[in-house]
Order: C-alpha cells, then sequence, then structure tokens
C-alpha cells in the first residue's frame, strides 16, 4: 500500500501541473460554452466536431480553465498505441516500473482528458476508451493489473474532423454513441472577425477583409480545395500584417501559400485577395 | 427474333466479348484482326459512359457510314475510337455534325487525311472546348479542303502548335492567308501549313491572341464560385473573325458568353481581362431580377439606360468586392487615354459618364456630367436594388446628350 500513498502523491502534485492558470481568449460563438457545462456536470463523455483551426482546442482550454479542471491533451496519430494512452511497464535499475499514460493520469487525478483528431487513431487502439465513457467510468490496466477507477473530476473529450472521414478512418458507432456532440464551425463573419483582430492586434476593419478572403476560400471547398482557410490561418496572416507585412504579401503566404499546390487554384485565390485589399 | 450474328473473331476468346449490337455495324472490318476488336470493344465502353441512347446510336450510325466511304480500316477504326472522346469533350450533339462533315470531305481529300483529321479532333475538341466552336473548325476544314487541300495534312500535324495560340478566328486567317497566298504554288503551301516558313510563322505571330479562353476557364469557374459562392455557366464565342476584337460578352438564359481570347488592354493581363468581364457578367445574373421595360425605346436610349444599369450592378458587386472597382476602373482609364479625340462625341460623353459612375474623384470638363454620376451614386447609396432608376437615369441623360449632339449613336458599345 505505501507504493500506492507514494503514487498518489505524485499525482496530486501533478494536478497543479496541469491547471490552465490564465484564463484563455475564447469568444462564445453560441450556447456552446453552457452546453459543456451541462454535459460536464453528468460528465458526460463530449466530440467536438468541425474542421481545422475553428477553435475546438482553444474552447477545451477555457472550460478546463472555467471548470478549474486538469487538462492534458493528446494528439492522436495513426501509431499510436493503446499502450501510449493506458501506460506500460519501464525498465530501469530497479527492474520494471510501471508509468501510467497520459489517460490513465488524467482518470486518477481527475482532469479533462483530450484526444485530439481521434480518428487518427487505429480503432484497437479508440477502444481503449470504452470503459472509461459509460457508467463504469474505470480504466482497467490489464498489464499493471489494476482497475482504475476514474476520479469523479475526469472527464473525455474528444475532437473529431468530419471532412478527413473516410471509409478507412472513422469512428466506430460503438465509440461515437458513447458521446454528445458540440459542432463547432468557422463563426459567423462578424465574430471570427473579432477573433482575428483580437488575437493578432490589426484593426476590425483588415480583420474583417480577411474574413471575407477566408468565405471566398470557403466556396471553393468541395470545388477544387479541400478545405477553406481556418480561422488559425486568418490569424497568420493578420499576425504577419501586424507586423508590417503588406497584405497581399501577408495573405499570399499564410493564406494561398499553405492551402493548395494547384497553380490555377492559387492563382484564384490570390485574385480573391485582390478583390478585398 | 433472330439471334444477333456473332462474329467468329470473337469466339474461343473470353477477353473480347464484342457486344453484339457493334458487331453488327463493324461488318467492314477485317475478321483476323483481333486486336483492332480489344481496341474497339475499348472505346465501345467509353462510348457508353459518355453518351446517351441517342447518341450511341449516332455513334454506331456514323460507323456504317465511315464503312461506306469505302476509304480504308484505319479511317473507320480512328472515328471508333476517337469519338467518344470528343463527345466527352464538347457533348455528343456534335456527332451527327462530324458525320456529316466527314461524308462530305470524302469527296474532296483522301482517306489519310481524313484519318488524320479525325485522329485530331479530340485536340481541335479539347483546345476549342465547345460545340460550336467545333462545328467552326469543321466547316474551316471544308473550306480548306476545297481552296488548299494539299494544306491539310501538314495542317493536321501543326495542329497542337496551331491551337495553343490561336483562337478559330485566328486559326481560320491563319488558314485562309497562306490557302491565298500559296494558291498556285504546291511546295510553298505545304511549307506553310507546317508552319515551316518565316511568313507562316510571322502571320501566326500576327493573329496570336494574348489569353484564351479554354486556358482558363478553370481558373474563372474558381474565381467566380470564390466570389459568389454559385456556379456560373461560361462558354467561349468566337466572333473574332471579322473583327479581331471580337463581340462584348453576354448573357443569355443565365449562361455567360466570354471571347475565346482577350488580348491584354494597356496592363490589365489577359487573365484579369477575363476576371473582369466574368464578374461584371455574373453581377448581372445575380442582382438583375427583373428585365428593364424598352418597348418603344431608340438603340441609342438603351443605351444610355445600360450605361446607368451597367454601373449599378457593378455598384452592388463593388460593394461587396471592393477591389473589383479597381479592377473595372482600369478599362475606362484606359479607353480615355487611348480614345483618339476625334472619336464621336457621344461616344466619348458614354465612356466618360460611364468613368464618371464608378470613380467619385473623376473630374469631368462637363459639370452637368459630374452632376448626374454624383446623383446617380446618391441614389445608389440610398437604394441600389431598384434598376427602374437606371432607366430614369438613362433616359434622362440621353435626352440631354440628344439635345447637345443632335447625335447620331452608331454603336452601343463602351467597352
Ligand atoms: N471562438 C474562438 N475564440 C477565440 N479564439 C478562437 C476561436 N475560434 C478560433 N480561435 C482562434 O483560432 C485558432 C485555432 O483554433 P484551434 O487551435 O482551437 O483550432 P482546432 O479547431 O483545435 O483545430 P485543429 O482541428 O486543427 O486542431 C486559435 O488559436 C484561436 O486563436
Ligand atoms: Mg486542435
Amino acid at each position: 500500500m505505501a507504493n500506492s500513498v507514494g503514487q498518489m502523491q505524485i499525482v496530486e502534485s501533478d494536478r497543479d501541473q496541469y491547471l490552465v492558470k490564465k484564463e484563455p481568449y475564447y469568444r462564445a460563438v453560441a450556447d456552446e460554452v453552457e452546453n459543456y457545462q451541462a454535459a460536464y456536470r453528468v460528465r458526460m463523455p463530449v466530440m467536438l466536431k468541425g474542421p481545422t483551426g475553428c477553435g475546438k482546442s482553444r474552447f477545451v482550454e477555457y472550460m478546463a480553465w472555467m471548470l478549474q479542471k486538469p487538462l492534458i491533451s493528446v494528439a492522436c496519430t495513426e501509431d499510436m498505441t493503446a499502450s501510449d494512452l493506458v501506460g506500460r511497464h519501464l525498465l530501469d535499475i530497479n527492474g520494471t516500473r510501471w508509468q501510467d499514460g497520459p489517460l490513465t493520469v488524467a482518470a486518477r487525478i481527475g482532469a479533462i482528458c483530450y484526444l485530439d483528431e481521434i480518428v487518427e487513431a487505429r480503432q484497437d487502439t479508440t477502444v481503449v476508451i470504452h470503459p472509461l465513457t459509460d457508467h463504469r467510468r474505470e480504466l482497467p490496466l490489464e498489464k499493471n493489473a489494476e482497475l482504475v477507477r476514474a476520479h469523479e473530476d475526469f472527464q473525455l473529450v474528444i475532437s473529431y474532423n468530419p471532412g478527413y472521414q473516410s471509409l478507412m478512418k472513422d469512428l466506430k458507432q460503438s465509440t461515437k454513441q458513447r458521446f454528445g456532440g458540440l459542432d463547432f464551425n468557422y463563426p459567423s463573419a462578424a465574430i471570427e472577425a473579432e477573433i482575428v483582430a483580437h488575437e493578432s492586434g490589426v484593426d476590425v476593419e483588415i480583420a474583417h477583409k480577411l474574413v471575407q478572403v477566408g468565405a471566398s476560400s470557403r466556396n471553393l471547398k468541395g470545388h477544387g480545395l479541400d478545405e477553406g482557410m481556418s480561422t488559425r490561418l486568418l490569424i497568420y496572416a493578420a499576425q504577419l500584417i501586424a507586423e508590417g507585412v503588406a497584405p497581399a504579401g501577408a495573405c499570399r503566404m499564410a493564406l494561398v501559400t499553405p492551402l493548395s499546390d494547384d497553380p490555377d487554384m492559387r492563382d484564384t485565390l490570390n485574385a480573391a485577395v485582390d478583390t478585398y485589399f | 427474333m433472330t439471334p444477333p450474328r456473332q462474329d467468329p473473331r470473337l469466339r474461343g476468346d473470353d477477353t473480347v466479348v464484342m457486344h453484339a449490337e457493334l458487331a453488327e455495324y463493324l461488318q467492314c472490318i477485317d475478321d483476323e484482326d483481333i486486336k483492332s476488336g480489344e481496341l474497339i470493344e475499348a472505346s465501345y465502353l467509353d462510348a457508353q459512359r459518355v453518351m446517351s441512347p441517342q447518341g450511341l446510336e449516332n455513334y454506331l450510325v456514323g460507323i456504317k457510314a465511315m464503312c461506306t466511304l469505302g476509304k480504308g480500316q484505319d479511317l473507320v477504326l480512328t472515328y471508333v475510337q476517337e469519338m467518344p472522346v470528343v463527345a466527352k469533350e464538347v457533348g455528343e450533339d456534335i456527332l451527327p455534325d462530324t458525320i456529316e462533315a466527314i461524308m462530305k470531305l470524302a469527296s474532296l481529300t483522301s482517306g489519310a487525311v481524313i484519318t488524320l483529321i479525325l485522329a485530331n479532333l479530340p485536340l481541335a475538341a479539347t483546345r476549342l472546348g465547345d460545340a460550336e466552336l467545333l462545328r467552326g473548325y469543321l466547316k474551316l476544314l471544308h473550306q480548306l479542303a476545297g481552296k488548299a487541300p494539299r494544306g491539310l495534312r501538314p495542317m493536321m500535324e501543326a495542329l497542337s502548335e496551331l491551337l495553343s495560340k490561336l483562337t478559330l478566328g485566328g486559326l481560320r486567317r491563319w488558314a485562309h492567308w497562306g490557302a491565298q497566298a500559296y494558291q498556285r504554288d504546291f511546295d510553298g503551301l505545304a511549307a506553310y501549313f507546317a508552319l515551316q516558313t518565316e511568313t507562316s510563322k510571322s502571320v501566326l505571330q500576327r493573329e496570336r491572341r494574348g489569353t484564351l479562353f479554354v486556358d482558363n476557364h478553370r481558373k474563372l469557374n474558381f474565381y467566380l464560385r470564390a466570389l459568389w459562392g454559385r456556379a456560373f455557366f461560361m462558354r467561349p464565342t468566337a466572333d473574332d473573325f471579322e473583327n479581331r476584337q471580337g463581340s462584348k460578352p453576354f448573357i443569355d438564359n443565365y449562361l455567360v458568353h466570354l471571347p475565346d481570347a482577350f488580348d491584354a488592354v494597356g496592363d490589365i493581363a489577359g487573365i484579369d481581362v477575363y476576371r473582369a468581364a466574368a464578374a461584371h457578367a455574373a453581377a448581372h445574373v445575380v442582382y438583375t431580377e427583373g428585365a428593364i421595360e424598352s418597348s418603344g425605346l431608340s438603340p441609342a436610349q438603351c443605351c444610355f439606360i445600360e450605361i446607368f444599369e451597367d454601373a449599378r450592378i457593378e455598384y452592388l458587386a463593388y460593394r461587396r468586392f471592393p477591389g473589383l472597382r479597381r479592377l473595372w476602373l482600369g478599362f475606362f482609364e484606359h479607353a480615355m487615354e487611348a480614345a483618339p479625340a476625334t472619336q464621336n462625341a457621344t461616344v466619348d460623353t458614354m465612356l466618360r459618364l460611364g468613368r464618371a459612375l464608378l470613380d467619385p474623384d473623376y473630374r469631368d470638363r462637363e459639370s452637368w456630367l459630374d452632376a448626374t454620376a454624383a446623383a446617380f451614386r446618391d441614389r445608389l447609396a440610398q437604394d441600389a436594388a431598384n434598376p427602374n432608376d437606371s432607366r430614369r437615369f438613362g433616359l434622362e441623360c440621353f435626352e440631354r446628350v440628344n439635345r447637345q449632339h443632335a447625335m447620331r449613336c452608331a454603336f452601343c458599345s463602351t467597352r
């Protein structure tokens, strides 16, 4: 038991390190904050759906701050294994030692665990979250012969980009149906301009033009572009402008070049930039 | 019902299972030629993919027609192979026209040349990009077969280069020039049509247009969709035969017709000329709700109404896309610099009026013109949705100018 007490102490001191200390800037778009709070009160697992760079990660940080809960984020990748989430035995001078993975730590300390871009992970990896996301709220560590009961503050959040969805990469129904979902999208023009201005320091007028450039690229989604310009890219462009780069050049660098390799498309996007600046 | 005739070459080789209906039409093809059997089969599958039942029927009838020409198996096989590609490029309605054109050519030129023409038809279809233009091309070939039959073969060999640089109008002028100049000089004719003489190259250069529609169609589609978030249908028109400038873009039934080529206008590159024209046309499509009542009006009156109506829809567009104003303004600036002082006074007034409407900073030498433009812009700022304002302003303006110039409006294009 001494061991487990020791572990508890480490875990307790770790809790602090995962707290979001400073209030993140988050501009609510609809009633997502209230809805999330309600979901958290009943510890409902939540999935955030939406295109890249539209504010999902920022939202989770903000909610963690607001609820004063630790936040542990994991970027999921294709070659991630269940052990990367749950933990594994490590070898050191004293022999083997169990090392918790991020999911296990989150379950023990009562953190919000954010699995970013969950579809990237293989399905045999994602199933480890199942017992944590139903009434059981527990995590069996088979290799450690331990059953971790989730701390009462623990909550699981995943993010998910429906655009990337393909036959190969999709969540199983049995995974999907363990979550409540919040739809994210690019905010309406006025709000997006406010966000871009806030994050970059450019004035709202420039931010508004950037948002319109973004909107024209989003018109081309599915018609030559896989995805329109994200809020994140618009902020990049604005940051360059704030650094003194001329708008056309800033847009080329931050908005056009990253988005497409198709010369016709790039030419068109540059022309679209010119219709606003 | 009699069972369809089974072609013996198809039996026993299950990789080549010919459609019965196809075999019916292919009676002139050598029975031993298994290789062409595979080719035919593949082409037929393509045809089925791109054609309607009616189109397929025309295609098959065409095969029979090619057989009846008696100009060799190659010609038939080339037809079989290339027509699905042509139909895919410009639509299957071109099939009957093509068959008819080939039949007519058959009395004027050899099977080998016709085969070459067929082999190059997909290229022509791709480059011209439109059925109407391809019809014009077939007509040109027919004229040449009469006037300069020996030019056809070398011309087919140079076709890829020719069509990468010329519009249909340019190709016509280039070909007629050669046919005329080398009427009695067979070697000279062949060299000209093969693009092997300096003269030939310099005529090509002269006829070359800056920017071709077909090279920019995709970009223009992207552009209009980026701005308005919807599709616009665009087609090239070939009106640049008589007059190099071609005609003004126009809209017919939501279809935007743009010239098949534009030259640069001053500093404005060809692609930007296209963008300006396409955006202007799109603005008409988007912002024009009802037609303006024009019965009983003279063409000159309509011209003036059109100037204000253009200004109105352009205003609505550049209110959303400010860069468009700058783009459009460039054309007025260029036209005013380039216009000779001797220009028809009414046309000159129209040009200045268009400029003043688009450009609040512009100051005209006639103060009424500035005042009219300012009044119309004020009107637009209050309510830009009403085309009757264009009508009212246009007619008032017409009256004034009419009194002033006792005008004769010969033509109505300001741009
Ligand atoms: N509603 C918002 N309030 C404040 N900032 C926002 C908002 N939406 C987007 N942003 C800004 O956009 C940037 C990108 O958002 P974020 O990183 O959260 O995207 P994401 O949806 O997590 O993207 P990805 O799927 O690529 O991870 C943020 O850094 C933030 O600056
Ligand atoms: Mg993220």
